[in-house]
């Protein structure tokens, strides 16, 4: 075995904090919340650096590398809670239409992601479903060569500021997987105001015309390339929240070390290195699990239920991570000017995304209907 | 990244898996391995056999246990092997062995070695004492030179082994004066020598654990193992973390076990998998075993790359594993035994108390015998001294 990153991951990780430090410091991140929208600057930087295109086949424009590589740029990018629609459009959106394995989708509609030049998110969360394709009842009406689109999705990554949407549609024939413009005639984009400030939207779609070259995938192929995208973004997504917990705690140990009360540093207390102990713990099983799950899964040799258990656990352990960071730094950390609830904020909205901890234990659970080994 | 055994280490697990299924009987669940005679004799012959391929001496250097050194992961493959098995792992001389080698003088390691390696002896840890057990270096059991020999005199307790085994390394004190950590030393007695008494007490888990009473015990002086008052630097100092432990490998043996019975056998008339609570008990639970296999391997991996001199830098692998790891593991196993175990035997209702041998009790009384054990995780360290370990050592919290 060998956990050791490779040289060239090492240096993504290092080249990327160290410019992240300097770019992307939390008034960044505040100003763009204030703003309700994306920190552009970050993202044309972000885009002229090439990582953007990290991840993205080379047919698609892309610079290759894998899920994995992804995920360990979503780890920098939330150690800063970098906003910028990095997961939804290069992650997500370019898994979907990836997965599609629509060579002419591919070729069109990936480089303008690759390059940051667009922004692409997918839609398929409504109001009687979530995170899965089974559910899926937004309307797909064949109409001459292509559809006419009629329903309304939910907590659509990024979609405010989206270009195109990836939408999953159902037709009389099954699944549909089609990408619309946001300029699109009869598509409404509305900002669904949530505990992170980021911008998740609703969308409607009301007798929106897809052309037949705006079909990316039909049945199983649009099943495939949604549970691809299902998965690649609970791995970023956890690379997110591993990066922004560490934070969290990190900022735990320092004020735990520095803030006397009763003549001694907190620190110093049994109650308060007992949380930390158990932070750490938790922290350190996610990095593992993560890891290795991403790292497995960009091999082709893990599923979607390994990705199911360490979304699960990384939901949890951020989760409790940053309550118990919030526990240590009372007060200080309950006013707004005190950076830590940026961070819990951004948190507690991913843990909720691409599907919470009982999501991810019913598949887990289901799976366990059969005997094990003998 | 390479995450996978090698075809060498897939070999290597396949023979140790084809040596444990011949040798452990399907219904074997081992609650008595130290007890009644016969269990006992079960528990040592699988020792021996174990001893007779080498397998007691992976760890040890080439010129004792006359074989190529196997590496971390070979080792921890036994052990998760043995572990998922439920061999009757009796821990006849790791510990003591690894101080011999270290410290101990060719005459000691010619006298007492090779039995080791074949568990033709066994070595217990002589440490525990009433006001010394966190707080090891509290101890006060007295060796006093006299002569050629050193005369022993104190109490040792909540011994694993002593009633059945033949040696203690014993901790005692040999300079009283001494600061806390120096003036111990580690001295070897044969537990049949005259003035040694063995008081073995019945547990919670179904085993004795023994009181020893050294009353003027006496012992060659040539029994000391490494530096006389060094110890705690020395033989005491062969640390319980060398060795890699099973890690989740047995609890994951009794998850699936439980696994399958939720899915074959019906309690009050219908099978436990049909209600998702269960099924969700069950995900909660898988999940975080998963969490610990890869916790240990890539702890295991770590020592491994650090026994062989290479650092492990925490860039290179994107951070963490800290000194205390395997206070992390630790802290994982003490903590998930006892929750799974007695969340599996509140599915089970008033079948779950029912023991093994009761023709109602479910899987062989596992889960009864599993709630009476997992009271047993104080055992090298409650959990708060684990995670004050890891406050410490972690994470550079002051000391208290």
């Amino acid at each position: 075995m060998d956990f050791n990153l490779s040289d060239e991951q090492v240096l993504l990780k290092q080249n990327s904090a160290r410019m992240l430090a300097d770019a992307c410091p939390t008034d960044v991140v505040r100003q763009a919340e204030d703003d309700g929208d994306y920190a552009a600057d970050l993202w044309r930087d972000l885009s002229d650096l090439g990582w953007l295109s990290l991840g993205i086949s080379e047919d698609g424009g892309g610079a290759g590398g894998t899920i994995f590589d992804q995920m360990l740029l979503a780890e920098e990018f939330g150690k800063v809670l970098a906003p910028v629609p990095y997961v939804a459009s290069n992650v997500v959106a370019a898994a979907a239409i990836e997965g599609s394995g629509n060579a002419q989708a591919i070729a069109r509609w990936l480089p303008p992601v690759a390059s940051g030049s667009r922004i692409a998110t997918l839609a398929i969360a409504e109001s009687d479903t979530l995170w899965d394709t089974d559910g899926i009842t937004l309307a797909a009406t064949a109409d001459g060569d292509g559809y006419l689109l009629d329903g309304e999705k939910l907590f659509v990554l990024d979609g405010v500021f989206a270009d195109d949407i990836v939408v999953g549609a159902r037709s009389s024939e099954g699944v549909v997987l089609a990408i619309v413009s946001t300029d699109a005639s009869g598509v409404t984009v509305e900002r669904m105001d949530n505990i992170s400030g980021d911008g998740q939207a609703s969308i409607r779609f009301e007798r929106v015309a897809v052309a037949a070259d705006q079909v990316i995938a039909t049945g199983d192929a649009a099943e495939q390339a949604l549970t691809r995208a299902f998965d690649h973004a609970c791995l970023a997504l956890c690379g997110s929240m591993l990066g922004a917990a560490q934070v969290g705690m990190d900022m735990a140990v320092e004020y735990a070390k520095d803030r006397v009360q009763f003549g001694r540093a907190i620190g110093g207390f049994q109650a308060i290195q007992h949380k930390l102990a158990t932070m750490m713990k938790e922290l350190e099983s996610a990095r593992a699990i993560i890891y290795s799950t991403a790292w497995q899964y960009s091999l082709g040799n893990a599923d979607s239920q390994a990705v199911s258990m360490a979304k699960a656990w990384m939901n949890d352990a951020s989760d409790r991570s940053m309550w118990e960071a919030h526990q240590i730094h009372a007060g200080v950390a309950y006013m707004m000017e005190f950076d830590l609830q940026l961070y819990t904020r951004r948190c507690k909205s991913w843990e909720v995304l691409f599907g919470d901890t009982r999501h991810h234990r019913v598949q887990i659970g289901n799976a366990l209907r059969a005997p094990v080994r003998p | 990244m390479q995450l996978d055994f090698s075809p060498a280490e897939e070999a290597w697990r396949s023979e140790v898996v084809e040596f444990l299924e011949a040798e452990i009987p399907g219904d074997y669940r081992g609650e008595t391995a130290y007890e009644d005679d016969k269990a006992y004799e079960f528990t040592r012959s699988f020792a021996r056999k174990l001893g007779a391929r080498n397998w007691l001496s992976l760890a040890w250097p080439e010129e004792y246990s006359g074989q190529q050194r196997k590496s971390k992961t070979e080792q921890a493959i036994l052990m998760a092997e043995i572990g998922y098995h439920r061999g009757p792992f009796m821990n006849f001389q790791s510990d003591p062995a690894s101080a011999l080698i270290s410290y101990g003088t060719d005459a000691q390691r010619d006298r007492w070695l090779e039995d080791l390696r074949t568990a033709e002896i066994g070595f217990c840890n002589g440490l525990t004492e009433p006001e010394a057990g966190s707080d090891l270096a509290a101890l006060s059991f007295s060796a006093v030179e006299e002569g050629d020999e050193f005369v022993l005199n104190g109490e040792k307790i909540f011994n694993t082994r002593a009633h059945r085994i033949e040696y203690m390394m014993v901790a005692a004190r040999t300079t009283p004066d001494a600061t806390k950590y120096r003036g111990i030393s580690a001295i070897v007695c044969d537990l049949e020598t005259p003035g040694v008494t063995v008081v073995p007490k019945m547990d919670l888990g179904g085993t004795n654990l023994s009181w020893i009473y050294f009353d003027n015990v006496r012992v060659p002086k040539d029994n000391l193992i490494g530096t006389k008052d060094q110890a705690w630097y020395e033989a005491l100092s062969v640390d319980l973390h060398s060795r890699p432990g099973s890690g989740p490998y047995s609890s994951q043996r009794t998850f699936d076990d439980f696994v399958q019975f939720c899915n074959q056998e019906p309690v009050g008339g219908r099978l436990l998998i049909d209600a998702e609570e269960t099924r969700l008990m069950l995900a909660e639970f898988a999940i975080e075993l998963e969490v610990q296999r890869q916790l240990y391997w890539r702890t295991i991996w770590a020592r491994e790359q650090r026994e062989s001199g290479n650092d492990v830098i925490g860039e290179k692998i994107g951070g963490g594993l800290h000194q205390a790891s395997s206070s992390v593991l630790g802290l994982w196993q003490k903590e998930w035994t006892p929750r799974f175990m007695h969340a599996a035997y509140r599915l089970l209702g008033p079948y779950g108390q029912l023991k093994y041998g009761d023709r109602w009790a479910p899987m062989l009384g596992e889960i009864e015998r599993g709630v009476r054990l997992s009271h047993s995780n104080h055992a090298h360290g409650t959990p708060e001294i684990l995670k004050n370990v890891m406050a410490h050592r972690g994470l550079d919290m002051p000391r208290s």
